[in-house]
């Protein structure tokens, strides 16, 4: 399993355009379980409303994890994506 | 409120626009799946499905519904209005919470969005999946259909209206015993036509039609085992390993029955032969047991392969996984470990049968004896019940309880032959009483006493407990059989149609009852105590007009026609057929409106699987539904044991935060969720075991490929 943790920056926060694309960058790995986590609430990264129903702001401090075969490329897909758009 | 599956309707008033149009490359693009914008003129937004309110953001401009069948849908008011921060809008609805199409969930101040110079067209979006636009121009909120999502029309099986337990269970045991029931057209076809070659009396067609004869009652002479393991595989996680147990329980129950007791072949074979049942009670053994596979056993009928079947799948669903054998005994762990444990199960099923079942058999035994004593106070209520009862308790296998006695013995009536050589013999029972009365009428109309054959037929009256069969053979059934296929859709009756054809005409000509009685006996028990009533009602019918006639099914009755005829009875001929006409058209009637109403899984109908079509679009059913069951428990990795009780499917995971919320069970038909450590419990109902099997055959199918 690897993880990080980010802090978000964009003063909108994971609103449904960022949610969308980060739900459809996460299908790119369909053996890959990716997760979402805000202060112990866990969504599936492919989970779009459930992405936007965590109400992740600026300054929130997300942890972000993948489990699977293409766990690697996958976390660091993510921690780019969450770089660029969040 | 199923009407509205797999459609998207407008959430707000408005012009309707493709989504290429959106003036944002995340919309426009189809990113986030497809869908159709709305300019609204109004600012008033509504529910889009039936379902409930998966997400609504922070923000309060973006509202997520999932809807019954599991489709997710994005109503996005605005572009960019996140940076409103919920200026201008008013959320009506709280997250989780259930609505319909159309109810209100929120309102927006258009003129706000103008004022700050924000867009205010409207993506409405079905998430991860294929949608159809289909409306442009001008659309009214809650009214107008602005997206279908294909498939999701079928996927929640919309045919297949959820039913309350107790009808669940005998509609999954009507489809189970389908497996059964496809054979016995066949066999009612092989004895009849096996019965009509014997007729003209031509060796080589004799020989012919004694061996297809032999295939029509091999299969219905060992219904009970062809049950066992039908209910054994179907019931059981898998079905080689559920047919094998139920088979080796009913080996076991037959034997073990047939044990206790005492009771040898020769004593089968002895009249008058008799044995103490554990209670004390005297038991004669030729009513009470019968030969199965070569050994005396308890006469239980279908009932016992009904016992080891669900006994068979039961100790594999248990214990297929055993493994805390010591050691040393290892081998026997596993599935190796099941028919030990049917051997048990059977031992203890046979020592509760072996005490309960004579004590019922004997209950029905006096009943019967008293409806036959009882037919001169009672010409119609006697017959009746005798009918109505010989027919609930065929699934039971005690109807021969009743019908012994009265069709062999004395309580079926005693006859002294008058006239001929056999002058001032007895004969018991129906079928015997009533070939010697013929005879006797016959003998003396050609004698010329006609006054002694008039005293003869006023003081006898024979057939009374027959005749109601043969109206339900040649009337009743066949009608039955036809309200149930001309319930069947066109365009699948052409597959239907010589299952029932050959159904119905085992009926007519042989009277073999059970291949068209058993297509709705459990797939619409309603219909078949409605049926046995009717039977009843044929039977007393008996006591009100003259209908003194005896024979077993169709081809028997044009055998015994001449001497019906020269004995004086082409009265009773003409009001027999009469009764059949009449039965047969209240049996149609009865059956066409309760299969169309209560929409009964006969075969044919959608949900029996008689049909290979059905079959297939079931299957695809129920895989859809498991595969999405797979993706709500975090995928197929995430899975460790499945397994479920009566009304749950249990579930163990590795990680129970990939596990789905409640709110996408509910789109897979589930009423409730309980997540506790990585145990998941999703409440299905009594449906939670057939879930189970098709989560389980999916899993298989995933790993085979």
């Amino acid at each position: 399993m690897k993880e990080f943790t980010y802090t978000i920056a964009d003063p909108l926060g994971m609103h449904a355009r960022p949610a969308g694309l980060l739900a459809r960058t996460a299908m790119g790995w369909p053996d890959t379980a990716i997760t979402v986590e805000k202060a112990g609430d866990v969504a599936k990264a492919t989970q779009l409303l459930r992405l936007m129903s965590m109400g992740i702001r600026r300054g929130d401090e997300i942890r972000v994890r993948a489990e699977g075969p293409q766990e690697e490329a996958a976390i660091a897909a993510m921690e780019a994506f969450f770089r660029e758009h969040l | 409120m199923r009407k509205r599956n797999g459609r998207v309707l407008a959430p707000m008033s408005g012009v309707a626009q493709p989504l290429e149009a959106v003036g944002d490359e995340v919309f426009a693009r189809g990113v986030l799946g497809a869908g159709v914008a709305i300019r609204p003129s109004s600012g008033r937004v509504v529910s889009p499905v039936d379902g409930v309110v998966s997400s609504v953001a922070a923000t309060k401009h973006a509202y997520g519904f999932t809807a019954e069948d599991g489709t997710q849908v994005l109503v996005h008011i605005g572009l960019e209005t996140v940076g409103l921060d919920g200026e201008g809008f008013r959320a009506l609805v709280a997250q989780g919470q259930r609505v319909k199409a159309g109810d209100a969930v929120a309102e927006v101040d258009l003129a706000l969005l103008e004022a700050r110079g924000l867009d205010a067209v409207t993506p409405v979006i079905v998430l991860e999946g294929a949608a159809e636009a289909c409306a442009t121009g001008r659309v009214t909120a809650g009214r107008d259909v602005l997206l279908r999502v294909p498939g999701s029309a079928v996927a929640p099986a919309p045919e297949q209206p959820r039913r309350r337990g107790g009808f669940d269970f005998l509609q999954r045991l009507g489809k189970t015993l389908m497996t059964v029931i496809a054979v016995m057209p066949a066999a009612g076809l092989a004895l009849s036509v096996g019965k009509l070659l014997q007729m003209p009396g031509i060796a080589l067609l004799t020989g012919v039609g004694v061996m297809l004869e032999q295939i029509g009652w091999a299969v219905i002479g060992n219904l009970h085992l062809l049950f066992a393991a039908a209910i054994g595989g179907n019931w059981a996680r898998e079905r080689a390993g559920g047919a094998f147990a139920a088979v080796v329980s009913f080996v076991l129950i037959n034997a073990i029955t047939g044990a206790i007791f005492g009771v040898s072949s020769d004593m089968l074979a002895t009249e008058g032969a008799t044995v103490r049942s554990l209670l004390g009670q005297e038991l004669a053994v030729g009513d009470y047991f019968t030969q199965v596979l070569g050994r005396p056993a308890l006469n239980m009928g279908v009932f016992v392969g009904m016992v080891a079947g669900f006994l068979g799948a039961a100790a594999y669903n248990r214990f297929y996984n055993f493994r805390r054998l010591p050691q040393a005994l290892a081998f026997f762990g596993g599935k190796r470990f099941v028919p030990l444990v049917v051997m048990a199960y059977s031992l203890i099923a046979s020592v509760v049968l072996a005490v309960v079942w004579p004590l019922v058999q004997a209950g029905v035994n006096a009943f019967g004896v008293w409806i036959a004593t009882s037919q001169e106070v009672s010409p119609v209520l006697a017959p009746f019940l005798y009918g109505t009862l010989e027919r609930l308790l065929l699934p039971f296998g005690l109807h021969h309880m009743l019908t012994i006695p009265m069709n062999y013995t004395a309580f079926g009536g005693e006859y002294v032959i008058r006239t001929g050589a056999a002058a001032g013999t007895v004969v018991y029972g129906q079928d015997p009483l009533w070939l010697a009365w013929v005879t006797d009428l016959m003998a003396l109309r050609q004698a010329g006493d006609a006054p002694g054959a008039a005293q003869l037929m006023a003081q006898v009256v024979p057939g009374q407990f027959k005749v109601g069969q043969m109206i339900g053979s040649l009337g009743l059934l066949p009608g039955v059989a036809l309200g149930m296929y001309r319930r069947i859709p066109r365009e699948r009756r052409a597959a239907c149609r010589s299952m029932f054809l050959s159904a119905a005409l085992a009926v007519l000509l042989t009277g073999v009852t059970e291949p068209v009685e058993f297509m709705f006996m459990f797939a619409a028990w309603p219909l078949y105590i409605v049926y046995a009533l009717l039977q009843g009602c044929a039977f007393a019918l008996a006591g009100v007009v003259d209908l003194r006639l005896h024979a077993f099914g169709g081809i028997e009755l044009l055998s015994r026609i001449p001497m019906s005829l020269s004995a004086g009875l082409a009265g009773d001929l003409i009001n027999f057929l009469l009764a059949c006409g009449a039965f047969a058209a209240i049996g149609f009637g009865v059956a066409y409106f309760m299969v169309g109403r209560f929409r009964f899984a006969t075969p044919g109908q959608p949900g029996s699987d008689v049909h290979s079509e059905s079959q297939a679009g079931g299957e695809a059913q129920g895989n859809a539904r498991a595969e999405r069951i797979i993706a709500l428990l975090g995928g197929r990795e995430n899975i460790v044991v499945v397994d479920a009780c009566m009304t749950r499917l249990r579930v163990t995971v590795k990680d129970a935060s990939l596990v789905g919320d409640a709110q996408g069970w509910r789109g897979v038909g589930a009423v409730g969720l309980i997540v506790r450590g990585t145990g998941v419990q999703a409440v299905f109902g009594p449906e939670a075991d057939g879930v189970r099997a098709d989560v389980d055959d999916a899993l298989r199918a995933g790993a085979a490929d």
